[in-house]
């Protein structure tokens, strides 16, 4: 893994000094086998979370004050363990679009493409569940505890490739024999066959698949077992925290261990139009204590296990949020500034991107949407040009603009 | 709606789209544009003169290219056989046709420019840039082959000409200054001059943008398909037409069992009982009609719409969304208008040409209310403040009508329910539930620049719910159309019935219906296979299993199969009976 300083090296040298090739062989090794997206709803304020401005007037800067980090690199001292650990992580500071509605950004961020009426775009999870199959016994794509309020699916792919969001473990607890279910499952194959009534369409072949994995899942006990966080000890339950997001981020790792490639982590309560200081900090545990918490317990837990260098965590949400605090001492949406970290899965650790002293635009280096998202899937592995057979069974490229970020593969 | 006033207001957009002429891709005169051209110096017969042969007519069917020729002179019909007709020209007659030492004397050209007589007239000017063409490339020597490319494909590039019309009677082109984008690149791409390329069969949308006006332009691709349909009603008419010019065959009427069970589903959301025959009437008199409906369309459906909106509206009695006037009037647009008002709180409407203004003078129709246990009730007073003036605002209608005193709210009912585009956003949602998908799809998104499949026929269908806006006689219409009707499968432009996973509560009931066992309702995917797996069924015949799950009779080899539980779950997972079809 290199290091912070590695990657300024890089940058300084230039061309000169380490080329892209490198870079990418670098890359072809450290390939991530799978994902964790920690999604952060509603459009988390980059100036109270990775992008501070200290130096900013009261009106800009808010109430928060940075955690000692390194030089020119303000988190929040309400992240003080995240903080602790940007040596292991990709800060990227300068992502920048011009969604400002939630359901138009969630869009954008999770596919790479402006939302279109003519075509329902696939989500990364969807993409990733599309090229790595759907799994040997868990599902390949996880959403939990439930899905983003704009719920994307599958987009154009079929609809097995959506993800599967779990209830209790005894939800997958059928009520007859394995062997028995065996026989019923030959059955419907059965009459399936005699049956012409229903011409195969995508949703037709999906519902096949729905029950291939439903047959699969509930005929694996370690499988079953992956879905239950209750089976880990409650030392680690606590260090994960005992609130949505830490028992997501748990549930996330055991998953990923199981063969899940994709699992999304929703988290609420980010969009701060009012009392941005009092809705962050506050609570049980308070929105940024709770991801402090959750967040560095799961990378410092995939790292233990050694599965941090195969799984890519990904941290972000919709957009950024308005420079200016607003009367209600709330800060209202802003996606030309919005903050993302990468780490694991072989990303360079390194800080991408700053924005003006206000955090208004990005200075000197704007990334893209779309190059944010061709990196995660360069990244896992996927060629984010491969085509495939959109609606209608026309070629659509899974995205068709963006470029790797360099400094982060 | 009226946009705000200004001293060049526009009246309409008018668009025409029309096939870029032959000036724009004609051969130059001058060398330097030859060279952009990209044709090299000497002129290649297949690829440079046969298609001026082709564009001039000289080898149409009633000239040189009938199959005698004309005049003594054949050449291949619209040039597809290069060698005879490189033959013909350069070699035959001794080559007068061709005067390899003084070009300007070739017949090819003193013939189609009229300085020798021709029976097919004057066809070329002789200072044409075709006619330059042709006259180096029989200075050149007259060759087949100059180049070893061949040409493999042409792309058709659509012009739109984009004209302004302004108040003062004026009209100018601002094609070159309009924003374009496409609905579908699949179909269709634009460029940034408005030229339109169709990529593949089709239609879309290119959404055309200027000085805050918004037109679509539909372009597309025939299918090439041919089919027989007689229209039953309105519907049938405006989709026959549209089949017509979209050269699309429908499928082929459904079987009456399986009619049968889709309009129970459809219109009931229910299994049908064994014996049940085609009877539209009988239907929609089922007690389970008002029920099934008003949940689905979260309104009481057995009496007129627009009353039940005024009423609802103005009745202290509404479901509050929140108690802001904005996003009150902002769900009361979407939820009867069918349009998302959003983006206009902060600035005018990018997508439509709503404005800030009106936004605000909208909301304030709702500044006299307060939220009482979740419900709007009137208040004596209250003002919306404008964001930007920071000054109370006039409660107006788009159509510039003030509020007067009392409950504003009556004043912004009945334009909501007469407006237009109530009817159609009510006949749109209709339309998605009885057919699967709306005309506009999603049916809360309509706005010029997502305009719907098959315009004139939702505009008829909101005339007709304009003139009776009761949901069970216009539902009645849908069902009556042959086009409801229709088989099913995946097909362009509602020529197939749609294939779709029964809603989560209608299977749940279905299921319960085949078993007395109730599944927690979910819809399509791995936790609605896991629920299933849950249900362990009573046995039953496998002729009263077929009948009450599938509405029809098995077959003799269905016959055959093991009776018993596991064949009642076997149907209960079945694609059959999963999916409306």
């Amino acid at each position: 893994m290199c290091t912070r300083r590695d990657v300024l090296k890089v940058g300084a040298l230039g061309l000169a000094g380490l080329t892209l090739r490198d870079v990418l062989a670098h890359s072809q090794d450290a390939r991530a086998k799978s994902c964790i997206l920690v999604w952060l709803n509603g459009g988390p304020s980059h100036l109270e979370t990775f992008d501070l401005k200290p130096e900013a007037p009261q009106e800009v800067r808010g109430e928060f004050k940075p955690a000692r980090s390194i030089d020119g690199v303000y988190v929040a001292e309400h992240l003080p363990r995240i903080a602790g650990m940007m040596g292991k992580l990709a800060l990227l500071r300068s992502v920048t679009s011009l969604e400002g509605n939630h359901d138009r950004a969630t869009h954008y961020l999770l596919t790479g493409h402006h939302p279109s009426p003519a075509v329902a775009y696939p989500p990364m999870g969807a993409v990733v569940a599309n090229e790595f199959g759907l799994g040997k016994d868990v599902p390949s794509h996880v959403t939990v505890p439930r899905p983003p309020d704009h719920e994307l699916g599958a987009g154009y792919l079929s609809p097995a490739c959506a993800p599967f969001v779990p209830g209790a473990p005894r939800d997958l607890e059928p009520v007859v024999s394995l062997d028995r279910l065996k026989r019923r499952r030959e059955m419907v194959k059965a009459v399936d066959d005699l049956s012409r009534a229903v011409e195969e369409t995508a949703d037709v072949a999906a519902r096949d698949r729905f029950f291939e994995q439903a047959y699969r899942l509930v005929a694996s006990a370690e499988a079953k077992a992956a879905f239950d966080v209750e089976r880990e000890p409650a030392k680690v339950r606590q260090a994960y925290g005992n609130h949505e997001l830490g028992r997501g981020c748990l549930l996330a790792r055991r998953l990923i261990e199981a063969g899940t490639r994709f699992v999304t982590v929703v988290d609420n309560g980010w969009d701060t139009h009012e009392a941005i200081g009092r809705r962050l900090r506050e609570g049980f545990p308070g929105k940024l204590p709770g991801l402090d918490q959750a967040y560095a317990t799961l990378i410092e837990d995939l790292e233990s296990r050694g599965l941090l260098k195969e799984t890519l965590v990904v941290l972000m949400g919709e957009f950024g949020r308005t420079p200016k605090l607003n009367a209600a001492g709330g800060r209202d949406h802003w996606p030309r500034a919005n903050s993302v970290v990468l780490a694991g899965g072989g990303v360079r650790p390194g800080v991408v991107g700053t924005t003006d002293a206000h955090g208004e635009l990005p200075d000197k280096r704007p990334i893209a949407v779309e190059d944010l998202v061709y990196t995660i899937y360069t990244l896992l592995g996927i060629d984010p040009r491969k085509k495939y057979a959109g609606p209608g069974g026309r070629p659509l490229p899974i995205l068709a603009e963006g470029e790797a970020i360099r400094e982060v593969v | 709606m009226p946009s705000a006033v200004s001293s060049l207001k526009i009246v309409s957009l008018c668009l025409c789209v029309s096939v870029v002429g032959f000036q724009e891709t004609s051969y130059p005169e001058d060398k330097a544009a030859r060279a952009a051209f990209a044709i090299r110096e000497i002129p290649d017969f297949a690829l440079d003169v046969l298609p001026v042969l082709t564009r001039v007519g000289c080898n149409a069917g009633a000239c040189h290219g009938s199959a005698k020729g004309q005049g003594g002179f054949r050449l291949s019909l619209l040039g597809y056989d290069a060698d005879a007709d490189h033959e013909a020209l350069a070699l035959e007659l001794r080559s007068r046709r061709v005067n390899r030492a003084r070009p300007a004397e070739s017949l090819m050209l003193l013939k189609p420019t009229g300085k020798v007589s021709h029976g097919g007239g004057r066809v070329l000017k002789a200072d044409s840039p075709e006619v330059a063409l042709l006259r180096d490339w029989i200075a050149a020597g007259a060759p087949r082959k100059t180049r070893d490319e061949t040409l493999v494909a042409i792309e058709a590039t659509r012009e739109i000409r984009v004209t302004a019309r302004y108040s003062n009677g004026a009209a100018r082109d601002v094609t070159k200054h309009a924003l374009y984008s496409t609905n579908d690149d699949a179909v269709a791409t634009v460029s940034a001059d408005g030229a339109v390329n169709v990529r593949g069969k089709g239609r879309t949308a290119i959404v055309v943008r200027y000085g805050g006006h918004v037109v679509p332009v539909l372009v597309g691709a025939p299918y090439g398909e041919k089919g027989e349909f007689k229209p039953a009603n309105v519907v049938d008419e405006h989709l026959a037409r549209v089949w017509r010019e979209m050269e699309i065959a429908p499928a082929p009427p459904a079987a009456d069992h399986v009619l049968v069970r889709r309009m129970h589903l459809d219109v009931l959301g229910v299994l049908p009982e064994r014996g049940a025959t085609v009877d539209v009437d009988a239907l929609l008199a089922r007690p389970e009609f008002v029920a099934f409906w008003s949940r689905k369309l979260g309104v009481p459906v057995d009496a007129r719409l627009d009353d039940v909106v005024r009423k609802r509206i103005t009745g202290d009695a509404a479901f509050a969304p929140s108690d802001d006037p904005r996003l009150m009037m902002e769900h009361t647009i979407q939820s009867q208008h069918g349009f998302r008002m959003q983006c206009a709180n902060c600035h005018n409407h990018p997508l439509e040409r709503f404005t800030q203004d009106q936004y605000h003078e909208l909301s304030a129709f709702y500044a006299r209310v307060r939220v009482d246990k979740g419900r709007v009730v009137a208040a004596p007073r209250g003002e919306l403040t404008h964001p930007r003036t920071l000054k109370a605002v006039a409660p107006r209608l788009p159509d510039g009508t003030v509020a007067s005193d009392g409950d504003r709210r009556a004043a912004f009912a009945e334009w909501l329910v007469k407006d237009r585009r109530f009817a159609r956003a009510w006949a749109n949602r209709i339309w998605g539930e009885v057919f699967g998908r709306g005309i506009v799809h999603p049916v809360d998104d309509m706005r010029a620049s997502n305009p719907p499949l098959v315009p004139e026929l939702l505009e008829a269908l909101a005339e007709e719910f304009a003139k009776d806006p009761r949901v069970r006689p216009f539902v009645r219409l849908l069902l009556t159309s042959k086009a409801y009707a229709l088989a099913s499968g995946a097909g362009p432009l509602l020529s197939r019935a749609i294939i779709k996973p029964l809603p989560p509560d209608v299977l749940a009931g279905a299921i319960e219906r085949v078993t007395g066992q109730r599944p927690a309702p979910h819809p399509s995917g791995l936790r609605q296979a896991l629920e299933l797996m849950k249900i362990d069924p009573p046995a039953l015949d496998v002729e009263e299993l077929y009948w009450r799950a599938l509405s029809r009779a098995p077959s003799e080899a269905e016959r055959k199969l093991p009776a018993g539980a596991d064949l009642v779950w076997a149907v209960l997972a079945s694609k059959e009976f999963n999916f409306r079809h």
